[in-house]
């Protein structure tokens, strides 16, 4: 009986605690949401996967080549469409297909023959390799149809016949062609860092949200704000603080990260393609000297920002429950919101650089900014995330200078006043 | 205002969000180098008070002053004339006593002062070689007299002391008051304290405010509280001063 009791006790304490029960509240609702946008996002994906038509170039004219992409058009339900140019479908379609010239005469001798698939990549997203696949699908129909059609032509049995149909494949990317398996290495790269960041923010954020808390119930936290230091400086020196010891959390983190993406390699890239394993140390090498300084700049405000969210939070809690209650749900939410970002898409694109407005979605936008050659996005999401920084610094020091990090936010109960 | 005078508060009003009245036009002032003490019952204002002496609250009207300075125009330079323990003081639990005394000091002291005032909480603290280990193996009492050492050792012109004895056995009590009248008299500092110990107020205070639901019902010396309400004791007038 005691020990139900006790039990009963412990949870009807928390369970009690408007800040759990808003905590609670917000992380259904939020994953309520999530889940219908990775859903539609993921939907997308296999339908696009299944029902896209897809754009075909032909420059051979021969009968051979003609009947091979008739069967093939009839064996995928119609969805191989033909378009003058590679530019022309790629407006229209997510993959277009190219037959060069002689691959008709080509598959009736040699048994290794080349193909073109081109796809055009507008956001950082699964959507960018299941397109990849579209093609590969396609260049498999080809190959098992052209095997038929050569042992037609020759009069053998269609066993006897060896062909290997090989897709070249190429993104367009804002006008760029890029080596679709080298960008498909580094978009693994820069997902993977990105959660790597997310993490580092959501534990920053975490620990600078209970550091004030802590330093309330310790009793500790009046003496320290009648010092004769300016609140700005307390405010400051706490947020360089939380800086300092993510810092350290980051240290362990990248090293346990590095091994993770050094040890993974990107599956079955094509002959005469780029291969390219999706390490960090790739993704730095294509960054280069600048690129990666400004990605250590948004790891750096990233540490920031989330140290002073954390701080803002811890300040107005009254205690520890309260600034985890409220902390958690909102790491966990942005956390949630970067694995989400693969799924719903991160635009490639112009409008990348309004990602710095998250500050975590900077190394995106840092990437989507040397993917498009456009240094202004980086510079723009750059400057935006700074901006935003500061104003949590900002929020935080007011915060301070207040007599609100005292009596904190109360949702229900009045303090007790003495 | 006065030069005699360390805290002017006039009219004070302290409003919490919700309407909640801390404090209701309370109105007192300290002399220059007195120990003045605070007596009232549990809600009726005396913290509020003096966390709005001590810069941490705003006031919703009235003024305070600390040796002429506004405490919320002027509030550096009130806490660079002030120490203020709050009644459930405490410390850094990681940090070793000795670690906490040296973070505190040094934010008022620097190189040989700050090494001298280092010296001097640790006296006063008397931890032994406890001072060397982490907070959180302290008790209430070697917490408290932790919190009060480094207060005593900033040598400010007013201590703010809140409750300053709350939570101590008989002993350490004792030590306490000694050390706080002495440091009073030695050193010329002001004392504003409050307490729920009316022993503790008669021993220490030159002068008593005795406030109720926010205002000031009855000031003076120990002695003249005594004689007005003709009782025996602090206690007794205290009773009588707040309609007991």
């Amino acid at each position: 009986m005691v020990f139900a009791a006790l039990v009963k006790k412990e949870i009807m304490v928390v369970l009690k605690s408007p800040a759990f029960i808003a905590g609670i509240v917000l992380l259904v609702a939020y994953f309520g949401i999530l889940g219908k946008v990775i859903g539609v996002a993921t939907e997308q994906v296999a339908k696009e996967a299944v029902e896209s038509y897809i754009g075909v170039v032909s420059e051979d004219v021969s009968a051979v080549t003609q009947g091979l992409l008739h069967v093939a058009n009839v064996t995928l339900k119609g969805r191989l469409l033909m378009v003058p140019t590679v530019e022309d479908g790629l407006r229209k379609f997510p993959v277009v297909i190219l037959v060069p010239a002689g691959f008709g005469s080509s598959l009736l001798r040699n048994t290794t023959l080349y193909i073109y698939g081109y796809t055009a990549v507008d956001s950082i997203s699964l959507i960018q390799p299941s397109r990849s696949q579209l093609v590969y699908s396609v260049v498999k129909v080809l190959e098992e149809l052209g095997k038929a059609v050569v042992a037609t032509e020759k009069g053998i049995n269609i066993s006897e016949i060896s062909r290997t149909l090989i897709p070249r494949m190429e993104a367009r990317v804002g006008g760029r062609v890029v080596d679709v398996n080298m960008l498909s290495s580094l978009l693994f790269s820069i997902m993977m860092l990105a959660y790597m960041v997310g993490i580092l923010g959501m534990l920053a954020l975490m620990y600078s949200a209970q550091s004030v808390a802590t330093e309330k119930e310790e009793k500790a936290f009046e003496m320290l704000l009648t010092l004769p230091v300016s609140r700005t400086t307390i405010a400051v020196a706490k947020v360089v603080g939380a800086v300092v010891l993510s810092v350290i959390m980051v240290v362990a983190y990248f090293a346990g990260f590095s091994f993770i993406l050094t040890s993974v390699s990107t599956p079955t890239p094509t002959e005469g393609a780029q291969t390219m394993t999706g390490s960090l140390w790739d993704l730095l090498q294509f960054l280069g000297g600048d690129g990666v300084a400004l990605l250590s700049l948004s790891l750096g405000l990233m540490l920031m920002f989330s140290g002073s969210l954390g701080l803002l939070i811890g300040s107005i809690s009254s205690d520890t429950r309260v600034a985890g209650a409220v902390a958690g749900p909102i790491g966990v939410a942005l956390y949630i919101s970067l694995l989400a970002s693969q799924f719903v898409g991160v635009p490639l694109s112009a409008s990348s650089s309004l990602l710095g407005a998250t500050v975590y979605g900077l190394p995106l936008a840092i990437f989507a900014s040397y993917v498009l050659e456009n240094r202004m996005i980086a510079l723009q999401a750059t400057g935006i995330a700074t901006a935003v920084t500061l104003l949590t610094v900002l929020a935080v020091v007011r915060v301070f200078e207040s007599e609100r990090i005292l009596v904190g936010i109360s949702i229900r109960r009045r303090k007790q006043v003495k | 205002m006065s030069s005699g005078i360390a805290v002017d508060v006039r009219d004070l009003v302290k409003v919490y969000p919700g309407g909640v009245r801390g404090v209701d036009g309370l109105t007192f002032s300290v002399v220059v180098g007195e120990i003045y003490g605070l007596v009232g019952p549990n809600g009726s204002g005396k913290t509020t008070t003096l966390r709005i002496i001590a810069t941490l609250l705003k006031p919703s009207g009235g003024s305070v002053r600390v040796f002429g300075f506004d405490a919320v125009s002027g509030a550096m330079k009130v806490r660079e004339l002030i120490a203020y323990l709050p009644e459930e003081a405490g410390a850094y639990r990681d940090l070793t006593g000795l670690d906490f005394i040296r973070f505190f000091l040094g934010a008022r002291f620097r190189g040989g002062r700050l090494e001298e005032a280092v010296e001097e909480a640790v006296k006063i603290a008397d931890l032994g070689s406890d001072i060397k280990r982490p907070v959180r193996g302290y008790s209430k009492g070697m917490k408290r007299l932790l919190a009060l050492s480094v207060v005593l050792a900033s040598r400010p012109r007013l201590f703010i002391l809140d409750e300053p004895t709350s939570g101590l056995d008989v002993e350490r009590s004792l030590r306490v008051r000694n050390l706080v009248r002495e440091y009073a008299r030695r050193y010329g500092v002001t004392v504003l304290l409050s307490s729920h110990n009316m022993l503790e107020v008669e021993y220490l205070c030159d002068r008593v405010g005795i406030i109720y639901r926010g205002r000031l019902v009855a000031e003076g010396a120990p002695e003249e509280l005594k004689a007005r309400y003709s009782v025996r004791n602090l206690e007794e007038a205290f009773v009588r001063a707040v309609g007991g």
